[in-house]
């Protein structure tokens, strides 16, 4: 998962500059028709990348690298734009410079772009969209989005809907799969009929009897339908099979395996006609007859001479465990693509019909963040590039292959650009060049005077940290990303900048014990919550963060300052609209600490802290306290040789704590030697485990899998999405397909908790459901019990519901939050930052708004009288 | 006639092992679990559909959700005979899954384009290399236990005992950072014989030739010594041959059965060196692919790339063996 991190938080981070390169400005307050140019210096923006981007395809790409040249060959429909003062003049001063003093901090814009207007037309649109009466009455599912009429690729080639209609085509297409493609259904833009477009001729399977899933009902044969035609029985619509080279449930052995090794002797002369209906998957479609042979088999399989004589041992069973072999198996139907929710009703207008309603503008009319951040744009693609660089299935290894790939946005030749910059050069694991493309639409509008300084953007592969340090430091590259071992010389520098990103990182605990036993680590101790949490109060949070990163500051909760909970009003609100700044969450925090409310309303933690207010008490949280944790450690330990047996524990011999990673680098074992030394030594220093608890390290491949798995012990996880949803981002610790610690079934963990007063479903009850319930209703998901989601309740009994989820998840210790990301850099002294201060929507800026300090020559002259070293220069501090 | 045999069981023998190291190599990287990427707010089938897609696994399973929730790897023999089918049958040695410009594209492609920067990078380090190498110890040779000899011995055994890399690093940091001599990194561009794109090679090529010219100063200054002292070179100079005359006729002649092979085997060390200094300088060669391919998983990559590096030491090792029997009549290859 650490992966997705790194990927998501590009994601994120590149909202920021992609709302920057994309922007527009058509609904301002302002039109700025009479702003004049400006003789802003232009200069050569020159960037390393310790990673080439690989496929930069808006329909498959999948790696933060990629970002790199994505985010500037397209364009947003919507945008976000710092918001200017207009009582300090606005954006544009009288010369027509930027008016950075007029920048309101923390503030945004959502603008026009590419699109000319976003208008809400559920009402009007075709009955065959499916829309209800009150789903036309309140609105939202069906957007109507008019283009301009000069969008162009950057070969002058003219844009319209049709092609943004033929892209989405191209984004679902069944025959390619495109990683991107669930974005049109699993994420806020739900199309109408995108996933069943997408899976459409699809052949699934699904075990008949899945007990470990909690369906372990079996059916009876008389519930199946026998098709007329051939005898094949079937299900509620589903097809019956076995795969002869499958046990199902019974495991990896299929009945194929078992008759090829007893034979007809023992099972009769009925399977080779089973056997030889098989697909070439090994899947067979079952008759009556068919089954009943199966029966036999397995009779047979349990000793008893066939089925009948196995009835009468063991009763229905005999004529039911056939079920335990056996698949169900669905089609998709193929759909046409007319019935996906997509259309161009006209050159310059495409209209997207959901299967779930969003608010893209608000009750005034006004694009409301999500226009901008969900709705930036459709994917695009230009038609004949994309088809001239489709791939068939089938090469090297994989002959057995069935889906088509392409070479779209994989080279300089097959990457066409609608952005504000084009690809100029590439070539491949070395460098890339981006220049202005001529034939982007916001060059003619007035809006955009005077951004955009940076001619162009040249970017060198060097892999190597200190090679890239070098050029930097020698002139020869205008930004570097401050790393944990240069962080002392320049992390105060004068030229460093620090952005917030969306990442958070917990230590994972593994605490199955039923696997911790049988580990041969003899850690089964990792079960006992005491030990757990002396651990965690054995973190100095803030010595970790130093010592293991350059910037990163010290989390305590599963979610840290990143997630809004309100962006659109969080200027105007106490808390900033961040989760983390709410009374809630702030109690969640202290009571997961070990402190009380007092009956007067402060905060205590039976220490120094005694009668705090809130906001005092919050701010001596620190999540540290070695007394405790050796006093948790000593009653861990009392339960562990207490019930040695039941703990699998052997006091001869040391614990291991196994920390493992994908990696093995001088990182990782730093951070390993770290654990060692300054948590698990200075926990143990002084009590019965002294000396006796060993971190090793080991590299695993597919770690989350592994950590799932119990294959070790302890591992960093990371997680980073959805900055404006915490709700939703809390299911990185509670859904089974997320989260690191899945051992933990949260479903069957109970919590009982008092809903605030008010006017909902389930107001003022004392409620008891399972985690994973409370964190449905929270979100509204269809099985939710009750719906809490957005806009169904008041945003404080939502900030309730999660905080308690918070405080009941850290409460476990099988995930300890430690540390917020926080990226460092330098940028040079070429260049400069319109702002300093970060925006959440908008960073510092970006590329659009970036200051020239120096021309390309100018920059040459300034580093030759510097003897090319700007070691020094980067050295000064603020 | 003996040369012919030896030289034919010489390759059955290499084809052989190569065979067997290939195979080795398929079934371990195919072994390697399969990373299944996973994020929220992504359809997991896609992940599946797509190895799917690539016939690495089938039979995927789903749960009453319709998500999928197992597989079935497809057995690594059936994905070797399709491997060496496609080869024999089509020239068609698979597509890249992960590397940068050669996403979805012939793996044969991409190596063609990538080898020479690496060619390049070592056929300069060993025409640099070799004349001063052998130079160096010819002098050696000649000024025995003589102060030259001393100082080219203590520069020997500095080069000699330093890794490629680590001179990496000195050379850059002296030359590219602090002097300036040259540029820090390898030029961009396929333009490979300008003078920018040559003296931008030259740190990396320096940084591999420079314990190349340990090692052949080493040898030659060994065996020449040894040659020197023998009674054909009292009898060569006897004769009225100068001492250079000797030298050069007779002693280094009779030294080159050991220092040739020495330069070739030396040459295929380079090739393998260039991995890491590929790395340091931001030379877009095969090196880099190579590793590349490990980490991404890129099966198809790696197979290629240790079937080149796996032919060429093979390939070298004959050749090796071959050229004494070339440089030194006196020896017949495969006779009894």
């Amino acid at each position: 998962m650490k992966k997705a991190v790194k990927k998501i938080v590009a994601v994120a981070s590149s909202i920021a500059i992609f709302a920057s390169v994309g922007g527009g400005l058509v609904a301002c307050d302002n039109d700025h028709t009479d702003v004049g140019p400006v003789d802003y210096k232009k200069g050569t923006y020159r960037i390393t990348t310790s990673a080439m981007p690989v496929d930069w395809n808006v329909l498959s790409s999948g790696d933060a690298n990629d970002g790199q040249i994505m985010d500037y060959i397209q364009s947003s429909f919507q945008t976000y734009d710092f918001k200017f003062d207009e009582s300090k003049g606005g954006k544009y001063l009288a010369n027509g410079q930027i008016n950075a003093e007029a920048i309101v901090d923390g503030s945004y814009v959502v603008q026009y772009s590419a699109a000319t207007s976003l208008d809400d037309v559920t009402a009007t649109v075709d009955a065959k969209w499916g829309y209800t009466a009150a789903q036309k009455a309140s609105g939202g599912y069906a957007w109507k989005i008019t283009l301009r009429d000069d969008l162009k690729w950057d070969d002058g080639s003219a844009i319209d809907a049709a092609d943004f209609v033929y892209s989405m085509k191209a984004q679902l297409d069944p025959d390619f799969k495109h990683r991107r493609a669930s974005e049109y259904y699993s994420n806020q833009i739900k199309l109408i009929n995108a996933r069943e477009y997408l899976y459409g001729g699809d052949y699934g399977y699904s075990n008949m009897i899945s007990a470990a899933f909690g369906d372990d009902e079996y059916i009876g044969l008389d519930a199946f339908t026998e098709n007329a035609s051939d005898g094949t029985l079937t299900y509620e619509g589903q097809d019956v099979l076995i795969n002869i080279n499958d046990g199902g449930n019974w495991g990896d052995d299929g009945l194929k395996a078992y008759y090829d090794k007893l034979g007809s002797a023992a099972f009769g002369d009925g399977w080779p006609a089973i056997e030889a209906k098989a697909d070439s998957k090994g899947y067979v479609h079952l008759t009556k007859a068919d089954i009943l042979v199966i029966c036999d088999m397995i009779a047979v399989l349990h000793e008893y001479a066939d089925a009948a004589e196995y009835a009468q041992a063991e009763g229905d069973y005999a004529y039911l465990e056939w079920e335990e072999f056996c698949y169900f198996g669905k089609s998709y139907d193929e759909l046409d693509f007319d019935q996906v929710g997509i259309y161009a009703p006209s050159q310059y207008e495409i209209v997207i019909c959901l299967s779930q309603a969003i608010k893209l503008k608000d009750d005034e009319g006004n694009l409301t963040y999500n226009a901008a951040y969900a709705m930036s744009s459709l994917p695009l693609v230009k038609e004949d590039v994309y088809e001239s660089s489709k791939v068939a299935p089938g090469s090297g290894s994989s002959t057995d292959a069935t889906l088509w790939t392409s070479t779209y946005c994989t080279d300089l030749a097959s990457t066409p650009s609608w952005g504000p910059y084009k690809l100029t050069a590439f070539q491949s694991d070395k460098s890339y060049t981006l220049e202005k493309n001529p034939y982007w639409y916001g060059w003619n509008m007035p809006e955009y005077k005077n951004q955009y300084n940076v001619e162009k953007i040249e970017c060198e592969l060097i892999s190597d940290v200190n090679t890239r340090w070098l050029q930097f430091l020698q002139g020869s590259t205008d930004s570097i990303g401050i790393d944990a071992n240069h962080a002392e010389d320049y992390g105060r520098s004068k030229y460093a900048v620090y952005s917030p990103r969306v990442a958070m990182f917990s230590y994972n605990l593994f605490a199955d014990l039923d696997v911790l036993k049988t580990n041969g680590r003899n850690n089964g101790i990792l079960a006992i919550k005491d030990f757990r949490k002396a651990i965690s109060l054995a973190m100095d949070r803030r010595d970790i963060n130093v010592a293991l990163t350059a910037a990163n500051q010290p989390c305590y909760g599963c979610l840290d300052g990143s997630y809004y909970y309100d962006i659109e009003n969080g200027y105007q609100l106490d808390d900033g609209g961040v989760y983390r700044n709410t009374p809630q969450a702030k109690k969640a925090i202290l009571r997961a600490y070990g402190y009380t409310e007092n009956e007067d309303g402060t905060w205590s933690n039976g220490g120094l802290v005694n009668g705090y207010s809130l906001e005092d008490a919050y701010e001596t949280v620190n999540g540290y306290d070695l007394a405790q944790a050796k006093t948790l450690l000593e009653s861990a330990y009392a339960e562990l040789t207490a019930n040695a047996e039941k703990y699998g524990y052997n006091a001869s011999q040391n614990i291991t704590i196994l920390f493992g990673s994908d990696v093995n680098n001088e990182d990782t074992q730093k951070e390993k030697r770290y654990i060692q030394e300054n948590v698990i030594d200075k926990l143990t220093a002084g009590t019965s485990l002294e000396g006796k608890i060993k971190v090793e390290f080991r590299e695993f491949q597919d770690w989350g899998t592994a950590f799932q798995s119990g294959n070790y012990d302890l591992c960093t996880g990371g997680y980073g999405n959805a900055p404006f949803d915490p709700f939703y981002m809390i299911s990185s610790y509670i859904e089974p397909s997320f989260t690191l610690t899945n051992f933990w079934d949260v479903t069957k963990h109970n919590i009982t908790f008092k809903m605030p007063a008010g006017d909902y479903a389930g107001a003022g009850q004392e409620l008891t459901m399972s985690l994973q319930d409370w964190y449905n209703c929270l979100n509204g998901t269809s099985s939710a019990r009750y719906n809490w989601g957005a806009g169904y309740v008041d945003a404080s009994v939502r900030l309730e519901v999660l905080a308690m989820i918070e405080e009941e998840i850290l409460g476990q210790y099988y995930s300890i939050p430690y540390s917020s990301g926080v990226t460092s850099a330098l940028l040079g002294a070429k260049f400069s930052y319109i702002t300093n201060d970060y925006n959440t929507l908008m960073g510092f800026g970006g590329i659009r708004y970036l200051v020239v300090n120096y021309t390309d020559s100018e920059w040459t002259q300034f580093v030759s009288s510097n003897n090319s070293n700007l070691e020094a220069l980067y050295k000064q501090t603020a | 006639m003996y040369m012919f045999k030896y030289v034919m069981k010489r390759l059955g023998l290499m084809l052989m092992t190569f065979c067997i190291i290939m195979f080795m190599c398929f079934v371990l990287i195919k072994l390697l679990p399969i990373p299944i990427e996973r994020s929220q707010g992504v359809d997991p089938n896609l992940t599946y559909y797509r190895l799917e897609g690539r016939g690495y696994i089938r039979n995927l399973v789903y749960n009453d959700a319709g998500v999928v929730i197992g597989y079935e790897r497809v057995p690594i023999m059936i994905q070797m005979w399709r491997y060496i089918v496609n080869i024999f049958t089509r020239w068609d040695f698979g597509i890249g899954y992960s590397i940068s410009g050669y996403m979805y594209k012939p793996v044969w492609d991409a190596f063609i384009d990538r080898l020479p920067p690496t060619i390049l990078i070592n056929i300069y380090s060993s025409l640099i290399g070799v004349p001063i190498g052998l130079g160096l110890g010819i002098l050696a040779a000649l000024k025995k236990n003589k102060w030259p000899d001393q100082v080219i011995n203590v520069v020997i055994i500095l080069l000699i005992s330093m890794p490629s890399i680590v001179l990496g690093v000195l050379i850059q940091y002296v030359f590219c950072y602090k002097l300036q001599w040259f540029p820090l990194t390898m030029e961009s561009g396929t333009d490979y014989f300008t003078w920018n794109m040559f003296r931008s090679m030259l740190p990396a090529v320096f940084a591999l030739c420079l314990g190349s010219i340990a090692g052949y100063a080493r040898y030659t200054r060994a065996e020449l010594s040894e040659v020197l002292t023998n009674d054909f070179m009292l009898l060569a100079r006897t004769k009225g041959l100068t001492r250079g005359q000797a030298t050069m006729r007779h002693a280094l002649r009779n030294s080159m059965v050991v220092i040739f092979p020495s330069i070739l085997s030396e040459f295929i060390a380079v090739l393998s060196g260039s991995l890491l200094i590929e790395s340091m300088f931001s030379i877009p060669g095969v090196g880099r692919l190579y590793l590349q391919s490990i980490n991404a998983l890129d099966y198809d990559f790696f197979m290629f790339l240790s079937g080149f590096y796996c032919l060429v030491s093979l390939l070298a090792g004959i050749v090796v063996d071959i050229s004494y029997g070339f440089i030194d009549p006196r020896i017949r290859m495969g006779a009894r």
